[in-house]
């Protein structure tokens, strides 16, 4: 792994009274891949929201790039090079999925080297005869692909990717994880990802955090993951 | 008889347009900040004011009449800069019922704002002579009516196109059904919401510019179109500018023929028409932006 590009020390989040998030500190390097698997609940969308600030009241340290966070807006987070893919999408329904991207580029700010339209509808060709079809007419598979390749659009330094398998049926997951390895080696990008299927998380990342009820249980590769099966029995076994 | 109800029918839809060129603006800032802005008539009394301070009783020319209905859109619009800055923008994240109460204080500040500079006096207004005539079309017609109902479909297309096929039009609409995504997509949600929050003060302002004319100018001028728009921006589906347009239209008619068909029961027919389009479609025409 290359130097570090976020750090976090200590992360405490809220959501109101509820204390969601207990002392997570983790690091992703450049370009590297991170899976946080854990159950429903354990707080992995709440982590990926504390990273962009995009809800929860986080206390403790998040640094990017070296450089701590502090209370920049989720908006100047992905113009410094950040991007969330929630996991319900969001995708706009009122404009094309051409738009679509053309919006997240426009977000990123100026004096980024985005990749083309074409280029990013090569990268998932699901989307290639769909780019003048509004976002509202899109199927929720096509929603999930089109919400990746959004993200992807930015050229970020860093992807926050939601539980994007969630509702995909089994093919697309295949394709998408090969679309998500490809488009990330491709264009620089590093990633964090929340996710429940296991095989998924194993085709996209090199490292594996598990989390459970808002607390780091185990961090390790797939070796160490598969070497401690207790631990797959006791956290994410259903 | 036949010429009445056509009379009826064409000031129904005077009256629309009128109705609509106070409701675009209402529903505009509903779109956006998802709150009823009770201020909106008495900022559209204040562009009224303001157009008349420019023009006097009666504009010499028809370029002097509108470009005081455009100068009134801007210190109205200024106003609403004003008003986000000081109060919407603060409020953005606590219940409805603070930004209820925060927009109808609002009000209290513009109408007493309003009386302060204006007075308490009731001016008699009329339109440049190049709109004050009448012509024959079967029924008499007024000219300045024809060109209130010009400026409510001018103002509609403007907007429709504006916010469909403008690229920052798509992102007031981005900003209005999604903000949180907005935001996280790199949007300047606070800015686009300054700018849309500026055009819907701005239209208000307009419509006080325009609808001035043949009107008796006074600081109740705001609560007669009020109601009526807010009755328009409800059934055409809140945030939707097409809605309140063909509801507008809906409103002006009944209450014209009101006149006609019941005439010891004036606006009884407003209200009935409220009811019945609430209880068949409470969530309005076009409900997209209402959630």
């Amino acid at each position: 792994m290359g130097s570090i590009m976020l750090e976090l020390n200590g992360i405490e989040a809220f959501y109101g009274q509820a204390h969601i998030l207990h002392g997570i500190s983790l690091a992703v390097g450049e370009g590297e891949r991170v899976a946080i698997v854990g159950r429903n609940g354990a707080g992995k969308s709440t982590l990926l929201k504390s990273v962009m600030n995009a809800g929860p009241k986080v206390r403790g340290e998040i640094r990017f790039d070296g450089m701590s966070l502090g209370t920049i807006s989720a908006c100047d987070r992905t113009r410094r090079g950040m991007t969330l893919v929630p996991e319900d999408r969001r995708i706009f329904t009122h404009i094309t999925v051409a738009e679509n991207i053309r919006l997240a580029q426009h977000g990123a700010g100026p004096g980024r080297d985005l990749p083309a339209l074409d280029e990013v509808i090569r990268a998932f060709p699901i989307l290639k005869d769909l780019t003048q079809r509004p976002g509202g007419q899109l199927s929720g598979g096509q929603q999930q692909i089109l919400a990746v390749a959004r993200g992807i659009a930015t050229r970020p330094r860093l992807m926050l990717l939601d539980e994007p398998t969630e509702g995909l049926a089994p093919v697309i997951v295949e394709s998408l994880a090969q679309e998500v390895i490809t488009a990330c080696d491709r264009f620089g990008i590093a990633l964090l990802l929340a996710e429940q299927n296991l095989w998924f998380a194993r085709q996209c990342a090199t490292q594996v955090v598990i989390i459970d009820s808002g607390q780091i249980v185990f961090s390790g590769d797939w070796a160490a993951f598969d070497a401690s099966a207790e631990l797959v029995e006791r956290y994410l076994a259903v | 008889m036949m010429s009445l109800y056509l009379f009826s029918l064409f000031n129904g839809l005077v009256m629309g347009q009128a109705i609509f060129l106070v409701a675009a603006g209402l529903t505009l800032a509903f779109g956006i900040m998802k709150i009823f802005n009770f201020a909106h008539g008495a900022f559209f009394m204040i562009g009224a004011y303001v157009a008349h301070a420019l023009t006097g009783q009666e504009a010499a020319s028809l370029p002097l009449f509108l470009g005081a209905a455009f100068a009134a859109a801007i210190v109205v619009g200024a106003m609403g800069v004003a008003t986000d800055l000081v109060v919407f923008r603060r409020l953005a994240g606590v219940p409805t019922e603070y930004t209820l109460i925060a927009a109808f204080s609002v009000m209290l500040l513009a109408s007493g704002g309003a009386e302060l500079v204006f007075g308490q006096g009731i001016h008699a207004i009329y339109p440049p002579a190049a709109l004050g005539g009448l012509i024959q079309m079967g029924i008499p017609i007024s000219v300045y009516s024809i060109f209130i109902v010009g400026a409510g479909v001018v103002a509609f297309l403007v907007l429709e196109i504006g916010l469909n096929r403008l690229w920052f039009g798509k992102l007031i609409q981005a900003v209005a059904r999604d903000p949180w995504m907005s935001d996280v997509a790199g949007l300047r949600v606070q800015r686009i919401k300054l700018i849309s929050v500026a055009i819907s003060f701005a239209l208000a302002g307009l419509a006080g510019g325009l609808l001035v004319a043949n009107q008796s100018l006074s600081l109740d001028l705001g609560h007669s179109y009020l109601l009526l728009a807010f009755c328009a921006v409800i059934v055409g589906g809140l945030g939707s500018v097409k809605g309140a347009f063909f509801a507008a239209i809906l409103f002006g008619l009944a209450d014209s023929l009101n006149y006609i068909l019941l005439p010891t029961m004036p606006g009884v027919a407003v209200y009935a028409l409220l009811i019945v389009l609430v209880l068949i479609r409470p969530q309005g025409f076009y409900p997209e932006l209402s959630q």
